[in-house]
């Protein structure tokens, strides 16, 4: 077992026999937060059912022969718990919030409908009306369309480029025995990582995962790894949406795959130098000082087969986009010609430190940060997080934003709002 | 100066309250679990003292408080609030405003002499209100994009008519329109007084430093409390036919409101764990019957605010634009079964641990205890009721339940969104 020192206690993590990744840390709270992730994002399914893993992580709350339909819902929430869970292109995460008294039911229940659900014909013709109503409600919204868009133009031909949710067309595909196979293939102790925040003794957790993930690794693959996204040609698409009432803009870069964690954290600070609060230069210039934008937000994104990092504006009624294009390209081109001030850095790199300390106030909040970055093979990188990020210094800002945000390299999209029909 | 002492809250450090002599109230609970403190600065009333003419006033407050001082500029504040790393932001809200603020407990000290600047001695810049004012009008027709929004905000401009609940709190294009600096600067002048003040704060801190802290703030502020009365509220009958909102969306919106009790009311529990029983979480009735076996929904819930005056209680589900028809009746039969007679006990347990135990998760950072004492002092309850109220919902039989269904869920208000197709056959 390892331990790693983490602000407040050490994080200690194991392999069990089965394969099963355990990250844990003792926190002296009347909450405990329970995490599985598992190596089953949407970007490891077959185009053809593109939508399975999201389907998957539906069709697991719809029990399995211990727990039948509701009842896991009902125990985790009958003592005032909370369950959900969320799939993104890389992973799939599924957590439960209960008090002290109830982890070891809870986190038995949990893994029992991960590794045994029952994928029946009838729960999923079910959940398929679910799903369509969820995928029609995102396409009632216009941010949600947008972003799939600039995902398709950013990571043409590679999973990423494709919708988490999936389409009408390939969820109708979709069979109990498709969602068995990518079950057997990916929902195994060897491709999951389970983490425990909280007051539970770690000799009777470690028992409860014996007994409910039981037996030794099994020649089980495990989720292969993905190509890197191809490298994309800049280029400016343009969509007009009856339903938006407000233009969005869109500025995506990729990001090529890196081991180095804090690769992300520089891109997080140019992240904030540019819209991280009311002085933050794009904030400062578009919303402050001549009201073009509601708002605007920049992000870093890191995906394991690499990432991207965003520039999203909101634009005014009447504001030509062109204008705005302007103000970003010339923004981040001085990014590269000039130093960012001594004061600047010192700021975002406070913002960051806080913003930190802030996400690190609740179990869950501490199981969430554990667990991803367990995932991505951060852990380790992450416990340096405020060492390394006051080494940030102007220059190698402006080297990271020569390498990776050159404004004629963007991928852009403008969704411009059309007359209601 | 008054000093309270509460023994046995249910929180995990206790709470001190004191009354200053200026008449402004303070609750602090030391909660030593992080490095961090928040502060919640309330006003009474929020929106509740709004005209219709000013709709969205507090709204517009809460945007350009922080925007200038006697002492400070916009610029000089944004630069105070980013070199500490701290989070400093305001909200309008129905009932109160508010002021809300975070940092390390370093920091603390300072950031706090800040909020109180800002609270006694905003300018409201011109070219600021401006910005703002602008700003506001483009939130409202985003708003217009979400069917949700849509649905609720017909709903209560029938449920609450000329009354402030009756509105978003950002107001109409309208009111908003008409807005000005001078109506900001008279506004703060008449009801930013010591006796409406309510601050909340919770973190790593010694109460009786905190005391300090605040005295030195705020204990020369003099202010005369404001005469103010709430508004009336409306009785209006359900409409005859349904609301509607044509949209051409591939959802329709479906939604039932009815007017429900104020949070002083003695039904409030009763209608709090009934809104928790129908549509807060996995295992709740709407989600189990609407969603798991019939396939009608993905967002399917229920909604019932505390609001000091009568607050609107509702259920709604987004569904494919040819179920409109089928989920408003199905949504209608639940609502009715609640009415046909007391729910089986074991229903009423689940939901009452589910609402408890819920309650007790919302109280896990310093800036939710903060607000949630804040409030409630703010509501008149006093930060007591953080005891109180899980006592109020374990003493509630199905029968309590089933008389507060009869009493506030015998009518709906139906309101609808949706393709014009979806909507044209519903009578």
């Amino acid at each position: 077992m390892s331990e790693l020192v983490y602000p407040n206690a050490p994080v200690h993590t194991i392999t069990l026999t089965n394969g099963l990744q355990v990250v844990y840390h003792y926190q002296p709270t009347a909450v405990v937060a329970i995490e599985f992730w598992v190596r089953a994002g949407a970007a490891v399914e077959p185009a053809v059912y593109n939508g399975l893993a999201h389907a998957l992580e539906h069709m697991v709350f719809r029990g399995s022969e211990q727990f039948p339909a509701g009842a896991f819902d009902r125990l985790i929430e009958q003592h005032g718990g909370l369950t959900n869970a969320a799939t993104s292109q890389d992973y799939a995460h599924y957590y439960v919030l209960t008090s002290l008294d109830h982890w070891r039911e809870s986190l038995m229940a949990l893994a029992d409908v991960l590794l045994r659900p029952d994928l029946a014909a009838e729960a999923w013709e079910q959940e398929q009306a679910v799903i369509a109503e969820e995928l029609r409600q995102a396409q009632d919204h216009p941010d949600w369309v947008g972003q799939q868009v600039i995902y398709q133009h950013c990571y043409p031909d590679h999973p990423y480029g494709r919708p988490i949710l999936g389409t009408d067309e390939t969820l109708a595909r979709i069979t109990p025995a498709v969602l068995q196979q990518f079950h057997r293939q990916y929902y195994h102790p060897g491709n999951m990582v389970v983490v425990v925040v909280g007051a539970v003794p770690w000799e009777q957790l470690l028992a409860v995962l014996e007994e409910v993930c039981p037996g030794s690794q099994e020649t089980q693959a495990t989720t292969p790894r993905l190509a890197a996204p191809p490298w994309v040609q800049p280029v400016y698409r343009q969509l007009v949406w009856p339903q938006a009432e407000q233009g969005r803009l869109w500025w995506v870069w990729q990001v090529p795959e890196t081991q180095d964690a804090a690769t992300g954290w520089g891109l997080d600070l140019l992240a904030a130098i540019l819209t991280g609060g009311r002085l933050a230069r794009l904030t400062q210039r578009l919303r402050e000082e001549w009201g073009w934008v509601q708002d605007i937000d920049a992000c870093y994104q890191h995906q394991l087969a690499g990432g991207h990092w965003q520039l999203t504006a909101w634009l005014n009624e009447g504001v030509c986009p062109e204008q705005v294009q302007e103000v970003i390209a010339a923004e981040m081109l001085a990014l590269q010609h000039h130093p960012v001030s001594p004061d600047e850095l010192r700021r975002a790199k406070r913002q960051l430190l806080h913003a930190y300390t802030f996400a690190m106030e609740t179990p869950q909040q501490m199981a969430q940060l554990y667990g991803y970055y367990h995932y991505v093979g951060w852990l380790e990188q992450g416990m340096q997080y405020r060492d390394r990020l006051s080494q940030f210094d102007p220059e190698s800002l402006q080297q990271l934003a020569c390498r990776y945000l050159h404004p004629e390299q963007a991928v852009r999209l403008w969704l411009q709002p059309g007359v209601a029909v | 100066m008054s000093l309270e002492v509460q023994p046995a809250s249910s929180l995990q450090g206790r709470w001190f309250r004191w009354r200053l002599d200026n008449g402004l109230t303070l609750v602090v609970v030391d909660n030593p679990a992080a490095d961090i403190v928040a502060a919640r600065l309330f006003l009474r009333p929020g929106m509740l003292a709004e005209l219709p003419h000013q709709w969205g006033l507090n709204h517009l407050l809460a945007a350009t408080l922080t925007k200038g001082t006697q002492r400070r500029s916009a610029q000089d504040i944004a630069l105070a609030v980013e070199s500490l790393g701290a989070s400093l932001g305001t909200e309008a809200a129905p009932d109160y405003f508010v002021l809300g603020l975070k940092a390390v407990t370093g920091d603390f000290p300072e950031l706090f002499e800040l909020a109180s600047e800002l609270w006694r001695l905003p300018t409201f810049p011109d070219p600021e209100v401006a910005l703002e004012r602008e700003l506001t009008l483009q939130n409202l027709r985003l708003q217009q994009e979400q069917p949700f929004h849509l649905a609720y905000d017909q709903l209560r401009r029938t449920l609450y008519p000329h009354h402030p609940y009756s509105v978003s709190t950002l107001g109409t294009l309208e009111s908003v329109r008409n807005l000005t600096p001078e109506d900001l600067r008279a506004y703060h002048q008449r009801y930013f007084c010591p006796a409406h003040t309510v601050v909340s704060i919770c973190g790593r801190v010694e109460p009786e430093r905190v005391r300090a802290w605040v005295e030195r703030c705020f204990a020369d502020w003099s202010a005369p409390a404001v005469d103010w009365q709430p508004p009336p509220v409306p009785t209006p009958e359900p409409p005859v036919a349904p609301l509607r909102t044509i949209r051409p969306t591939q959802q329709s919106l479906v939604m039932l409101g009815y007017p429900g009790p104020a949070v002083h009311s003695a039904d409030y529990p009763a209608m709090k764990l009934l809104s928790t029983y129908l549509g807060n979480g996995l295992s709740s009735r709407l989600f189990v019957e609407l969603r798991e076996k019939q396939g009608l929904a993905y967002d399917v819930s229920a909604f019932y605010p505390t609001r000091w005056q009568p607050a609107p209680f509702g259920v709604y589900l987004g569904t494919a634009a040819a179920n409109t028809r089928l989920a408003l009746v199905k949504l209608a039969a639940e609502m009715q079964r609640l009415l046909a007679e007391p729910l089986p006990e074991a229903e009423l347990l689940t939901a009452r641990s589910k609402l408890l135990g819920q309650y007790a998760l919302g109280k896990q950072t310093n800036a939710q205890i903060a607000q949630l004492l804040g409030w409630y002092e703010v509501l008149g309850l006093g930060a007591d009721y953080d005891f109180l109220f899980p006592q109020l919902i374990r003493q509630l039989t199905p029968e309590h339940l089933w008389r507060a269904a009869q009493r506030y869920l015998r009518h709906p208000w139906v309101s609808l969104v949706g393709p014009a197709t979806a909507l044209a056959d519903i009578g």
